[in-house]
């Protein structure tokens, strides 16, 4: 089935089976390798991305589904200041360790923060329930995403 | 592999013929049976861009929730949260965000898994459920929906199009215990529905899910409960009663015993 969509900020075009997983498309046949597959059944949140600006796990949407969708990854934050910042503050919190969930992390962190500069702990915690990190212990990745909601207020 | 995209839910029938076919909406269960190769070779029918599926209003004395509404939607939702506080309160513990912003109310009841938890809601909150087949409408009480484990009422090429809550005075609530907080499935889930009148319980629905084939009402509590004030000694006696009523499994999540003594943890906790 041929789709476009927006991957980005750049319109794709391609012929893909519609049931291929969109995480597999990205990394597969698009070259989007900040995507991971952890467990490939929503579980753990390593393939999150946004789909119209709103964090999903790429492996539960088939392809056919984002013709015609906004899909951004973190290739498509780099430039955003507040990914900037998460990433600082996952580094300077000791945050990352294997870093096979990390990119995941970062994409839960910024759709929280982008919602709400100043979380409680408790709504980090939630907002990254669906992310698993097998290495933290999650206390530091907490600690970072509290961290770069202070660095984004006060880079405003 | 053959993925139609229907232009309406009239149209639905008609790309099918006598073909079976999955609903893609959420897909949130059918890309976890597609991984682990148990889907057959029929064709997907993406239902997820049907604009009349979507949207949730007031209408008629009823909230009217379409059947694309995502969990994170019903959740957040003002109207769901006045009317509906159980449901809102189901999706917002359903799986994880990555899957809310997914997942569908249309989804979670046709695929009538026991352990669904929009499905104790619908019976708690005596939701009607709106099936459409071509032209043909009906609506089902949510009580006869579902038939069996997995099963429901719904025939080939038909689909659940809306869920229609009476709006009426009265609290409900919804109260899950699973493994852990987030992406658990129900072990046990309770939703119930009370009206307080004069200091009295005017009425209650208390639906119990996960507990036996399909969603059970502990109908003996409730008439023990309806009438007498609700206080600790009533939902004391009420607890101890409750887990009686239902037909709980030993499965690798959970014995049956533990689960009916979780539901009289769960009722106390209700209140
Ligand atoms: S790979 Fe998608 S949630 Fe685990
Ligand atoms: S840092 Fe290794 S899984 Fe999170």
């Amino acid at each position: 089935m041929k789709i476009n969509f927006i991957l980005n900020d750049n319109i794709v075009n391609i012929d893909i089976r519609p049931d291929k997983p969109l995480l597999r498309m990205l990394r597969e046949d698009l070259g989007i390798k900040s995507v991971k597959e952890g467990c490939g059944r929503g579980e753990c949140g390593s393939c999150t991305v946004l789909v119209d600006n709103k964090p999903v796990a790429s492996c539960m949407v088939p392809a056919g589904q984002v013709h015609t969708r906004k899909v951004t990854t973190l290739e498509g934050l780099e430039s955003s200041g507040e990914i900037k910042q998460i990433q600082d503050a996952f580094v300077k919190s000791g945050a990352v360790q294997c870093g096979f969930c990390t990119p995941g992390f970062m994409i839960s962190a910024y759709s929280l923060l982008t919602g709400n500069p100043n979380p409680e702990r408790e709504e980090i915690r939630a907002a990254v329930s669906g992310n698993v990190c097998r290495c933290t212990g999650y206390t530091k990745i907490i600690d970072a995403i509290e961290l770069a909601a202070e660095y984004i207020r006060r880079f405003k | 592999m053959d993925y139609i995209i229907p232009g309406s839910v009239r149209e639905i029938k008609k790309e099918l013929g006598t073909r079976p076919g999955y609903f893609a909406a959420g897909c949130t269960d059918l890309m976890v049976l597609k991984k682990e190769g148990q889907l057959e070779d029929r064709p997907w029918i993406d239902i997820s861009r049907l604009e009349e599926l979507k949207g949730i209003r007031l209408e008629e004395g009823c909230l009217r929730i379409g059947a694309l509404a995502t969990m994170a939607e019903l959740a957040a939702d003002p109207l769901v949260k006045e009317h509906a506080p159980a449901m809102a309160a189901a999706a917002g513990q359903m799986g994880s965000p990555l899957i809310r912003n997914l997942a569908t109310i249309g989804g979670n009841l046709s695929n009538s898994n026991p352990a669904g938890d929009t499905i104790p809601c619908v019976n708690a909150l005596d939701a009607v459920l709106v099936l459409q087949k071509e032209n043909d409408i009906r609506e089902v009480p949510a009580h006869e929906f579902c038939t069996a484990p997995c099963e429901n009422v719904l025939s080939q090429g038909e689909i659940l199009t809306a869920v229609r809550i009476p709006v009426r005075p009265g609290k409900s609530a919804f109260i899950k215990l699973g493994p852990r907080r987030a992406l658990a499935i129900s072990k046990v889930s309770l939703a119930v529905r009370w009206v307080i009148e004069k200091g009295l319980i005017e009425d209650i629905r208390i639906c119990m899910g996960a507990v036996g084939p399909k969603c059970m009402r502990a109908r003996r509590t409730e008439e023990m409960m309806k009438g007498g004030r609700l206080n600790a000694e009533l939902v004391s006696r009420a607890s101890h009663m409750i887990g009686n009523e239902a037909c709980p499994i030993d499965d690798f999540r959970s014995s049956e015993t533990y689960r009916r003594q979780m539901l009289g943890v769960l009722l106390k906790r209700v209140f």
